[in-house]
């Protein structure tokens, strides 16, 4: 096994970096998991926003539009002079902020509606459209009772009864309407770091094989070409079986009890295919790259074009029908559907698309090992 | 001498193939990749496309609800009714060739009958549907407590519905119309500025005598390191600010990104962006006498991390760090430039503009004098 220990020695000479990225990229994963959930939570429930409210308005409606808003959000004080209001708004202390101009409730009740009140939200914010449909819809029930010649008092009143009626909205099954676990975004991002650390370490330890005196003193060596594949495909196992541990370690930490559930297993099963596509990826670039700064470039070209296109950091819902069928061509994607579909499942029967979706991985996996297989080979006749 | 210097250093800088690669390509490539991943959202108009939603009536469901869902599939679009049984519905929820089913049940008490959403995610489809179902119960609702309590007015309050009236005057605190998807490209600028830490890196290695020849020869002559430096410095600026110039103009003008009107003050982050990020290479280049490929890999990361946290990978990274850590917002580089870049798009003012760009110049200010505090006088016992 004297290959496979040499394999071994050239890891073991690159693991400050090896480890450099890996320490670094789990950061990202974890931050990013953490911070999408945060998000996605808070797009679910209720979203309360910090509403700024200045109501100049004497009459029922502008105080009861106040108070219906004030139910669901919290109302702050709109800052006193324009600059101190755009800082609040800069620092996110404000989310949206609304004006009741001085006569709103009896221009209202005269039949007025066009743009009477003034709502100004933080650019690019997409939680104020929330507000505005909230005021409208409001405003909309208001004018009906007012219109049928009831008194603005009990006009505002019935209103916000109204406006408490909510759709009952089930769930198919009990499952889809729990919040996804930590695990599933722990895992969403894996593809990118595995791409990343497979390319970079795995890549590097390959490039040192293929440096030209060297591969020719190994090719007149006593030990058999296939011998010698054999012992450096060994030690391509240990790399991605060592980096996929680390992950698994990583996931049990941070997951708790999700990685004993049948999910948290098939999570694992899904990083454990895509580690060996990354593997077989980091292969193929390994053809091509001459030096460690170009086999840096080719881990971040096709980290990043297959998470981006695959789905890991973009929804796939967000992204055009054109898009998405171009996206069925990058192993990412598959793993992304993996992933997502892998929450519903409740048994290791029952997860026939989930298989399928690990053989497409698989298959990626070979067409990539092929390919550079085809490329090394062309290469060495051209020697 | 200067002047020669200068040229020298942009002739070697431009030939590196590598260099230019980071600095000019990959944020092209990069760019491409998220017009291509979330092309449809940054169009005007959001192509909008019918949703798919099954509808099943139990014997004795009123009819007012089917009603409703033809006038939205007929003249508003906005839904497509498939009206099945409850099994067929249930398979087609189940297949995710529908988005929800709408169940509509005999009801004895409730006017607006018994209407209930089943679904199985909840997402921007299921909030649409939601709130159709909603908003027809709200105004159900209404419509009977009019009838109830003055039935001669609910002509009056049914023109109500049809007016839709728009209530809110859009406030103005910036006439730049902004979309979300703006601050992934604002972060693509902020990496691309960040992506000088190659040629910064160059500059430190050019000067420390253990990692290159010309360093060593450097290291004896009797000129003084700052004058040696300065051309250097100077001239890796202006080839990465002219590598960002590029970009920005191919994410303005090729791939149609509205980054404002303000161009000039546009080019004018991405000169002080790459001043920090050569700077930032630069510096680290020049800590200890650690290998040059331990330093490029701390270089990437560094780059990347800053990226990441600017909101470059996952969008709402900086209102996460805002409510967590905005010690990190005031001090990442790559945040920075995108916060000035969006104070400047959105702020009528530049205040805020210019207290980024304070903090920018502060930071590079401190990595220079650091880099070269670090690098002058340094003497070897050997290399």
């Amino acid at each position: 096994m004297q290959v496979f220990k040499v394999f071994c020695k050239v890891m073991y000479k690159h693991k400050s970096q090896s480890l450099m990225y890996i320490v670094i990229y789990l950061l990202i994963a974890i931050a990013m998991s953490r911070s999408v959930q945060e998000s996605k939570v808070m797009e679910f429930s209720k979203v309360s926003l910090k509403i700024a409210v200045e109501n100049q308005d004497q009459g029922e409606v502008g105080e009861g539009l106040v108070s219906y808003l004030k139910e669901h959000n919290q109302i702050k004080e709109v800052p006193k002079d324009r600059e101190a209001l755009k800082d609040a708004m800069y620092y996110q202390e404000i989310d949206y902020v609304l004006l009741i101009p001085k006569d709103f409730t009896e221009r209202f009740a005269a039949g007025e509606g066009e743009e009477l009140l003034e709502g100004t939200a933080v650019p690019g914010s997409s939680t104020a459209s929330l507000v505005e449909n909230e005021i409208q819809q409001y405003l909309d029930t208001a004018s009906m009772y007012l219109r049928a010649g009831m008194e603005s008092a009990r006009a505002v009143e019935l209103s916000a009864e109204d406006m408490r009626q909510e759709a009952e909205i089930n769930f198919l099954e009990k499952s889809d309407s729990k919040p996804l676990p930590i695990g599933f975004y722990f895992f969403q991002y894996v593809p990118y770091v595995f791409l990343v650390v497979m390319i970079l370490g795995l890549g590097a330890v390959m490039k040192t094989f293929r440096d030209k005196d060297l591969s020719a003193r190994n090719k007149c060596s006593a030990m058999s070409f296939f011998q010698q594949n054999i012992q450096i495909i060994l030690g391509c196992i240990l790399f991605t079986l060592a980096v996929f541990a680390v992950f698994m370690v990583m996931a049990l930490c941070l997951t708790g009890n999700y990685m004993f559930t049948v999910r948290g297993v098939l999570s694992a099963l899904n990083a454990l295919v895509f580690s060996i596509c990354a593997a077989s990826i980091a292969w193929f670039c390994v053809q091509f790259a001459r030096t460690m700064p170009e086999l840096n470039i080719m881990s971040n070209v096709f980290s990043l074009s297959f998470s981006f296109l695959g789905g890991v950091f973009v929804a796939l819902d967000l992204m055009g029908d054109g898009m998405k069928q171009a996206a069925k061509f990058i192993p990412s994607y598959w793993y992304v559907i993996a992933n997502r579909d892998i929450q519903k499942a409740d048994s290791f029967a029952g997860a026939g698309n989930i298989y399928q979706c690990y053989l497409v991985v698989l298959l990626f996996a070979l067409a990539f090992f092929s390919v550079g297989l085809l490329v090394n080979r062309m290469k060495l006749r051209t020697v | 001498m200067f002047f020669r210097l200068y040229l020298y250093s942009i002739r070697q800088t431009t030939r590196q193939k590598l260099i230019m690669f980071w600095s000019l390509i990959f944020p092209i490539i990069l760019g491409t990749l998220f017009r291509a991943a979330f092309g449809e959202f940054l169009n005007e108009e959001v192509i909008f496309h019918q949703i798919p939603v099954a509808y099943v009536a139990e014997e004795g469901a009123s009819p007012a609800f089917a009603e409703t869902l033809k006038f939205l599939e007929e003249d508003s679009e906005l839904v497509e009714v498939i009206a099945s049984d409850s099994g067929e519905a249930k398979k087609l929820l189940k297949e995710e060739k529908v988005e929800g089913i709408y169940y509509s049940r005999e009801s004895g008490t409730q006017e607006s009958g018994n209407i209930t959403l089943t679904v199985t995610k909840q997402g921007m489809n299921q909030s649409i549907l939601s709130s159709i179902l909603e908003q027809y119960q709200r105004v159900f609702r209404t419509m009977h407590q009019i009838s109830r309590e003055n039935p001669a007015g609910i002509k009056e309050a049914a023109q109500v519905i049809n007016q839709q009236c728009r209530y809110l005057k859009e406030g103005t605190i910036s006439d730049t119309p902004k979309n979300a998807m703006t601050d992934y490209f604002y972060a693509l600028i902020a990496m691309n500025c960040l992506m000088g830490v190659s040629m910064g890196l160059q500059i430190a290695v050019g000067f420390k005598a253990n990692l290159s020849d010309l360093a060593a020869r450097r290291v004896v002559s009797g000129t003084s390191r700052l004058e040696m430096i300065l051309p250097d410095l100077l001239a890796k600026i202006t080839v990465q600010f002219l590598c960002t110039v590029f970009a920005v103009c191919y994410l303005m003008f090729a791939l149609k990104i509205s980054l404002g009107d303000k161009f000039g003050f546009v080019l004018l982050t991405t000169l002080v962006g790459s001043i920090v990020g050569i700077f930032m290479g630069f510096f680290i280049g020049a800590v200890g006498t650690y290998r040059e490929s331990l330093k490029e890999g701390v270089c990437i990361c560094s780059m990347m991390l800053s990226s990441f946290l600017a909101g470059l990978m996952v969008g709402n990274m900086y209102r996460f760090l805002e409510n967590h850590a905005p010690i990190v917002n005031r001090i990442n580089p790559a945040s920075l430039i995108v916060k000035a870049l969006y104070s400047l798009n959105i702020y009528e003012g530049y205040d805020r503009y210019a207290q980024c760009m304070a903090s920018l110049l502060v930071i590079a200010a401190v990595l220079g004098t650091g880099a070269f505090a670090m690098i002058r006088r340094e003497r070897y016992a050997s290399i």
